[in-house]
């Protein structure tokens, strides 16, 4: 059995698989590439590869009934929608995935069957589809492994910094080999603050956190640009290891094309 | 797909802020003929603040992109907020020093190195520059080229000459010696780092091998190859005639590019068909600007005595000779103290004498003397033979009458040295700090030293000689190389491939890098300047030094 919800930006989830408000006839659950070719003689070379956002589109029956008419239902629909951004959550047997999107298309009509009124909607993607993934360990490393060829983005956490000045380090392998290496230089981090290193965020972000959560300071500046410093998931085995701090956590999403 | 993160920091290399960019919509030229400018396109909010979050237009400012192993530097030059994005144009680092300086044409001669050369330049106006606003923060310049030469600007009888640093000097090395000029930022430690930008005159002698590009594989997508024909007259041999001694040199070029007075190595294809260019000199004259610009450079040990009894202490005088000789060991250059005295010629010393002996004439009533004869000025310069051949010392005082009371008296010996070396380029004075016991190393004018010296037959005999020696031959060689590495790389070959290409590796090569690029069975020897990053995924290499675009031959400015 399939299952389809929303939630909006507050927090708020609306179930789309309730019988009062029923989402059905999806499409666009697949996907669509940007791929550019060339023709050489009777074959085509890939200039290049890309994948293109694709709306999800649909149906909601709002149903009408003793207890509470369609009107009202989609009127509470309507006051749901407008914390954007959404995130569509898409529960199937292989597990549970989700997709930021922004409603693009509401067709409001009137009840136009026995059953109750019958609204399109679209929803246009902001993210692939993903899957949360989260590990932690008190400890120097974790370790992820990735079904999926898309590189993906995720946040380190560190705390129980052991040196007060430390230069921080933190390295990620896939497979074996070393893919990112990142390092604080001469900050000053007490062993209670936590350390995020950020490539989920738009900028990219490093900040720490001191305890109690008052505050929020960038050490982006004080970062070594030598190195590549933000952390994606790959393909793989993906090792996680900090050097200088007791604790990590990796938090992030695995992107799908389609799921 | 990894956006591309894009970081922006002010006029001192401090970190500000970042975006990310999509990696589609990415594209960037770099071309080391003709430096371009790239317009990136940023998110509507990323609008340019400084570290206090003042707006503040970003011109000067310094932009890094990067994405996995990729990374593009330039200098924010303009900013334009659009309506659903912004635009930000910057150009390529090197574009730093487009800048018009004054140079002494003889600075850079055949006997130096165009690196350290080019490397004393930027010292002077982008480190030490008093005017401390045209300064590029953090500076630092290493010279990794031992090539030696001349550059076109010194073709002129001008002792000084307007030129741009980066059109005149840096382009003109690049296009006739190969030495390219690389600006790369400090990544590492920004935050505390003094060394924020650092710039590299190198070439490529250092690469044993030479890459080859087949263009017939198919994983090239376009190529196109445009080879300057002057009428199909490209010199591949040069011959230069000597009117001075009446000798004549000849230079025959080889199909791997190189050159060789041998008409016929073994093992090596000559080009074919032969076209001669002839080469008229005179190596006197060309001998005479090397000797010239030699000892162009003067400066003095200079050493005040007050003295009471007329004499400088022995040990003192010892020290003095001493700090003489360190000095012609340490700058390989002539020695000469000199002296200027308002006193009678024999008040000092003998001519001939050695330097030991020279004061020991010198008595109370010398001083005397000297001070009743104030209105005579006699200026003179005594040439001692000390040591080998190549090395002359000059000895002498100068005397200040305003002290000569009561038998007092002061004395300055003066020791000048000069030549080629002797000013230290780094130093912001164009002086040593120096000292040498009570010995003070200072800049003074000495011109009558030399003067003295080109006017005398030593000077005569120094151009002949040196008219016959290495150095002429090997200016001799740079005129032969300058004919045929303008026909050599005089072409423009364009090489299409996808970014991500395991064979052919389009951004893992070194701009500058010598190549031979393959073409039905034809092997073009050239260089790698320029590189595309295009939207569609591929990656353009330009090669050789040739321009075909109307836009960038207007910007080559006749190099």
């Amino acid at each position: 059995m399939r299952e389809f919800n929303l939630r909006n930006n507050i927090g708020e989830e609306y179930r789309l698989n309730s019988l009062d408000n029923f989402f059905h006839t999806p499409e666009g659950l697949g996907f669509q590439r940007n791929a550019v070719f060339q023709k050489i003689g009777d074959h085509y070379k890939i200039v290049r590869d890309g994948f293109r956002q694709q709306p999800v589109s649909g149906q909601i029956m709002f149903k009408s009934d003793v207890h509470e008419s369609a009107y009202n239902r989609y009127l509470k629909f309507k006051n749901f929608l407008q914390e954007i951004p959404l995130t569509l959550i898409y529960r199937i047997p292989g597990g549970e995935f989700q997709m930021t999107c922004i409603p693009t298309e509401v067709e409001k009509t009137e009840i136009n069957s026995a059953f109750g009124m019958n609204v399109g909607i679209e929803l246009t993607p902001t993210t692939m589809w993903f899957r949360n993934i989260e590990k932690e360990a008190n400890s120097s490393s974790v370790t992820l492994i990735s079904d999926s060829v898309n590189e993906s983005p995720c946040g380190l956490r560190f705390s129980g910094v052991t040196k007060s000045n430390a230069d921080l380090t933190w390295t990620q392998t896939v497979d074996g080999v070393t893919v990112m290496t990142g390092k604080l230089l001469g900050v000053t981090i007490a062993s209670t603050d936590m350390v995020y290193v950020r490539s989920d965020l738009d900028p990219y972000a490093i900040y720490k956190i001191p305890s109690g959560g008052t505050s929020t300071s960038s050490l982006y500046a004080k970062s070594d640009f030598s190195t590549k410093r933000f952390p994606y998931i790959y393909k793989g085995t993906n090792v996680f290891t900090v050097t200088g701090a007791t604790f990590i956590n990796v938090r992030g999403y695995i992107l799908y094309e389609t799921v | 797909m990894k956006p591309y993160n894009v970081e922006i920091f002010d006029e001192n290399f401090n970190f500000l802020y970042s975006t990310l960019i999509d990696e589609e919509t990415f594209t960037y030229r770099y071309d080391a003929i003709s430096p371009v400018k790239n317009k990136l396109n940023v998110p509507k909010d990323f609008k340019p603040k400084t570290l206090l979050n003042e707006p503040r237009a970003p011109k000067g400012w310094f932009i890094r992109i990067t994405n996995d192993d990729e990374e593009y530097d330039g200098v924010i030059s303009g900013f334009e907020e659009g309506e659903t994005e912004n635009t930000i144009e910057y150009a390529q680092l090197v574009t730093l020093f487009d800048q018009e300086v004054v140079v002494e044409t003889q600075a850079v001669t055949t006997a130096r190195y165009i690196s350290t050369f080019l490397r004393s330049v930027l010292n002077k106006y982008f480190v030490n520059n008093a005017d401390t606003k045209q300064n590029v923060h953090g500076l630092t310049v290493t010279a990794n080229s031992t090539i030696k030469g001349t550059l076109p600007y010194t073709n002129t009888d001008d002792k000084y000459v307007g030129v741009n640093v980066l059109n005149d000097l840096m382009l003109a090395a690049y296009k006739y010696y190969g030495i390219r000029t690389v600006v790369i930022p400090n990544n590492a430690y920004p935050s505390s780092g003094t060394q924020k930008l650092i710039v590299r005159f190198m070439d490529d002698a250092n690469f044993t091998d030479i890459p080859v590009f087949e263009t017939n594989l198919p994983n090239v997508y376009d190529s196109s190859f445009t080879i300057k024909k002057q009428s199909g007259r490209e010199v591949n041999k040069v011959i230069i005639k000597d009117l001075y001694f009446g000798t004549e040199y000849t230079y025959y070029l080889y199909t791997d590019g190189t050159y060789s007075t041998n008409p016929s190595v073994s093992g090596k294809t000559r080009v074919f068909p032969v076209v001669t260019k002839v080469i008229i000199v005179n190596v006197y004259e060309l001998a005479k600007n090397i000797v010239d610009s030699k000892y162009n450079n003067m400066i003095a040990l200079v050493a005040e005595y007050s003295l009471y009894n007329g004499t400088i202490p022995s040990a003192d005088w010892s020290a003095f000779q001493s700090a003489c000789s360190n000095l012609m060991t340490k700058y390989d250059t002539y020695v000469g103290a000199s002296w200027t005295p308002n006193f009678n010629q024999y008040a000092l010393h003998t001519p001939g004498a050695t330097p030991e002996y020279v004061l020991y004439p010198f008595t109370q009533s010398d001083i005397d003397r000297t001070s009743k004869n104030q209105s005579i000025q006699q200026s003179k310069t005594y040439f001692a033979r000390f040591g080998s051949n190549n090395q002359r010392i000059m000895h002498g005082t100068d005397y200040d009458p305003e002290y000569n009371f009561f038998g007092h008296a002061s004395f300055t010996l003066g020791a000048e040295v000069f030549g080629q070396y002797v000013r230290p380029e780094q130093d912001p004075y164009d002086v040593e700090e120096w000292q040498y016991n009570n010995i003070a190393f200072t800049e003074s004018l000495a011109k009558s030293a030399v003067s003295a010296y080109q006017n005398s037959s030593a000077y005569t005999d120094e151009i002949v000689a040196e008219a016959s020696s290495q150095d002429i031959r090997n200016i001799l060689i740079e005129k032969a190389v300058c004919e045929f590495n303008q026909n050599q790389y005089a072409h423009n070959i364009e090489v299409t491939v996808r970014k991500d290409d395991p064979l052919v590796r389009p951004l893992y090569w070194a701009i500058g890098r010598s190549f031979d690029v393959v073409r039905d069975g034809t092997t073009y020897h050239t260089i790698l300047t320029g590189r595309e990053i295009m939207k569609n995924g591929l990656v353009k290499l330009t090669f050789g030094t040739m321009r075909i675009e109307l836009t960038k031959l207007l910007n080559m400015k006749g190099i």
